[in-house]
């Protein structure tokens, strides 16, 4: 029943989309506002039916089957409809639609909803030919499901996937208004201001969706760290860069009238790299840890739709190209400033992009397979961002379009950042963590004095403040954990309190092992507890075994010591021995609070213009 | 302007020259070391974080080479030879395309 409803609505939706098309609304009485409505409607409800399908365990539906087991919780039954491909790509089009009808809202200019219509139907024709999620079963009354992965089954990837979809999505309404400005060359700063709006709405979603998955990895996955350079992190993270110089380089356009040629293309081409990165991750033509169920077809499709994105995109440059005059401005103004900050970002967007397909183009062309992973990044991404957060201190105090410098205290902060980064490197014998101090304590000495100085400005004012804040003490903290943790192995001899040492003179204790079963998984517990001082911190990693798959996940156990946490996971178990893998991460803590901040900050900024 | 990119194309050659001298320098401690080798039976990780047989084994491997006197860099070669270039994720000079994109963006 309810696969039935789904493929009616989707081909309804269709239906409509053709008929808007046509230009027949009219011919069978609808207006095109009431048709419009209708088609984002109907690209709405296939999701929520989806849902309601997982919910009630409707195994008539292939999809379901796949994806949920019957004692499954049912907070998991839900977030279900997306841990497979086919929901994943129909939360893709419910947001795509979810958007357009708020879109309408605001602004009913038929010509942008062309465009977001026909992409969304491009999205519907892909689902239906090939990952259609209402495939229907027939004899399905003693089927019980295989159930979720388990790897999924976390509050966590309830809101990462939707948030981070949320953020992809949002860079549709950029696009079709960059589109839209090009197509009829009315570059009204109206039109402008609400592409800095809806950027950053995608923005603040795309943050916080590769924070939270970020998290996941860090606080689920067990895999240790907090950014591995996988390719499906950073096809996340192309669209962010592109997006905050987007964000940037709207400034200048909106209030200076230039850039405004650069800042359409940045607007077109950050969603071209969200769709592209779900290509690529879809189609299975690179290796990552987040794997899909994949199939060849879904993948072309996809280039077909990049294709038709990427031709508009060029048709469009090509045509309007005549109708800029050169941008011309003084050296040291906030303009050449702002377009500074776009060049190293684009430029670190496209090196992250380099090195996430180079391994396909190498395999091309020079028959050699090679890995990139975390040593080229770390060393092109972070020479390409150095300058960036330097000019962060500096830039939002000059002034607009003048060739002088309203602030002079540059040298002294100079200065003063070189003396802490030399003391650092005296006390803590890392030059890693001098040189993170030196380019980031710039933004805050200069932000204390701004907090101080004028206290009464407006609330914008204060959030492209704590946004360049929270991004210094991010890197600060990255530098410290990544440079000063632990990790130690212990094996424990089972049914004994063995005691060990760790590097940082604290002792560690093997309290308990527990087995307990739950409805879908069984859990086996290691107690351990560390003694430091006087403290006493209680760690209990684990190890689920799954029902019904038999799949088995390790369950990290983290607990905070203010700042600090130490991390535990069960890296073997035998009948007699117990090995765990103890790390110390100083300063972790201060990572994710300066990423809540970066969030907090851009919503602070949304709220000031509405 | 003009200077400006100069400059740092000057620096970001600098870095470079530095880098791919150091690279392997100033990795001192195995575990480190481990991070720059891929776990090839697994999607994606380095033998450091992964606890398959194969990881685990080559960890073993790698330590007992050490401890016998063997320079980090000469068990690197040794592990592309036998693996292939996939088994390191720290991709060599050879990919001038992949070093020098960077560079020419500016």
């Amino acid at each position: 029943m309810i696969s039935l409803l789904g493929n009616f609505s989707l081909y309804l939706t269709l239906f409509f989309i053709i008929i808007f098309y046509l230009g027949w609304g009219k011919k069978i009485f609808l207006k095109d506002q009431i048709l419009l409505n209708l088609i984002y409607i109907g690209g709405i409800v296939p999701f929520i039916l989806l849902i309601i399908g997982f919910t009630i365990s409707d195994f008539s539906i292939l999809n379901v089957i796949q994806n949920s087991y019957i004692d499954d919780p049912l907070f998991f039954k839900i977030t279900s409809a997306w841990g497979s491909h086919e929901g994943s790509i129909l939360l893709w089009i419910f947001l795509i639609n979810f958007f357009g009808f708020i879109f309408l809202k605001s602004n009913n200019n038929f010509q942008i909803h062309k465009q977001i219509v026909f992409i969304s139907s491009l999205f519907i024709l892909y689902l239906l030919l090939s990952s259609n999620p209402f495939v229907h079963v027939k004899n399905s009354s003693e089927i019980v499901g295989l159930g979720l992965n388990p790897i999924l089954q976390h509050i966590l990837f309830v809101i990462h996937p939707p948030t981070l979809f949320l953020g992809y999505i949002g860079l549709i309404i950029p696009f079709v208004l960059a589109s839209h400005i090009l197509v009829t060359k009315d570059f009204s700063q109206n039109l402008y201001k609400q592409m800095l709006f809806w950027s950053k709405i995608s923005w603040f979603f795309l943050t916080f969706g590769i924070v939270l998955g970020s998290y996941w990895a860090y606080s689920e996955l067990g895999w240790g760290g907090w950014w591995f350079w996988d390719p499906v992190e950073n096809i996340s993270l192309i669209p962010w860069l592109l997006n905050t110089a987007l964000i940037h380089s709207l400034q200048v356009s909106i209030k200076n009238d230039q850039l405004k040629l650069w800042s359409l293309n940045l607007a077109l081409y950050s969603f071209i790299a969200a769709v592209f990165g779900t290509f690529l991750v879809r189609s299975n033509l690179i290796v990552s840890v987040h794997s899909f169920a994949t199939d060849p077809l879904r993948g072309l499709f996809l280039i077909v739709i990049i294709g038709y994105l990427f031709l508009v995109t060029i048709k469009l440059n090509i045509k309007s190209a005549l109708h800029f005059n050169q941008d011309t401005f003084s050296l040291i103004s906030k303009e050449s400033f702002l377009l500074l900050n776009n060049i190293f970002f684009i430029a670190s967007a496209l090196t992250v992009f380099i090195g996430t397909i180079y391994p396909l183009f190498s395999e091309l062309f020079f028959e050699s397979s090679v890995s990139i992973g975390a040593p080229y990044y770390n060393f092109a991404f972070n020479i390409l961002m150095a300058p960036i957060i330097l000019l962060m201190a500096f830039a939002p105090q000059v002034s607009w379009n003048k060739n002088e410098n309203k602030n002079n205290k540059v040298w002294i902060t100079i200065v003063l950042a070189g003396a802490i980064s030399i003391i650092c490197f005296f006390y803590f014998a890392n030059i890693y963590f001098a040189i993170a101090i030196f380019i980031a304590s710039p933004i805050i000495i200069q932000s204390l004095i701004v907090i101080f100085k004028s206290f009464n400005k407006d609330l914008r004012f204060y959030s492209q403040w704590l946004a360049h804040l929270s991004i210094a003490i991010f890197i600060i903290a990255a530098v410290y954990t990544e440079q000063f943790d632990q990790e130690e192995n212990f094996v424990f001899e089972k049914n004994g309190s063995s005691q060990l040492l760790m590097s940082n003179k604290s002792d560690v204790y093997l309290k308990n092992i527990k087995d307990t079963s739950y409805s879908n998984f069984q859990e086996i517990l290691v107690e351990l507890s560390i003694v430091n001082g006087d403290d006493e911190y209680i760690l209990s990693p684990s190890k689920n075994i799954y029902q019904p798959s038999g799949q088995v996940t390790n369950e990290v156990s983290t607990v905070n010591q203010w700042l600090h946490q130490y991390y535990a996971t069960i890296s073997s178990i035998e009948s007699d021995r117990v090995a765990i893998n103890l790390v110390y991460k100083p300063m972790i803590n201060l990572l994710w609070i300066s990423a809540i901040m970066l969030v907090f900050s851009i919503f602070l900024s949304i709220i000031k213009r509405r | 302007m003009k200077i400006l990119k100069s400059i740092y194309r000057l620096f970001f050659i600098f870095c470079f020259v530095l880098f791919t001298n150091i690279s392997l320098a100033n990795v001192n401690q195995l575990s480190e070391y481990y991070k720059t080798i891929r776990c090839l039976v697994c999607e994606g990780q380095s033998i450091q974080e992964s606890d398959t047989e194969f990881a685990i084994n080559l960890k073993e491997q790698i330590k007992k080479k050490y401890e016998s006197g063997m320079d980090l860099k000469e068990i690197n070669q040794e592990l592309i030879s036998i693996y292939g270039e996939e088994i390191s994720f720290n991709p060599s000079n050879d990919h001038f395309i992949l070093w020098g994109l960077p560079l020419l963006l500016y």
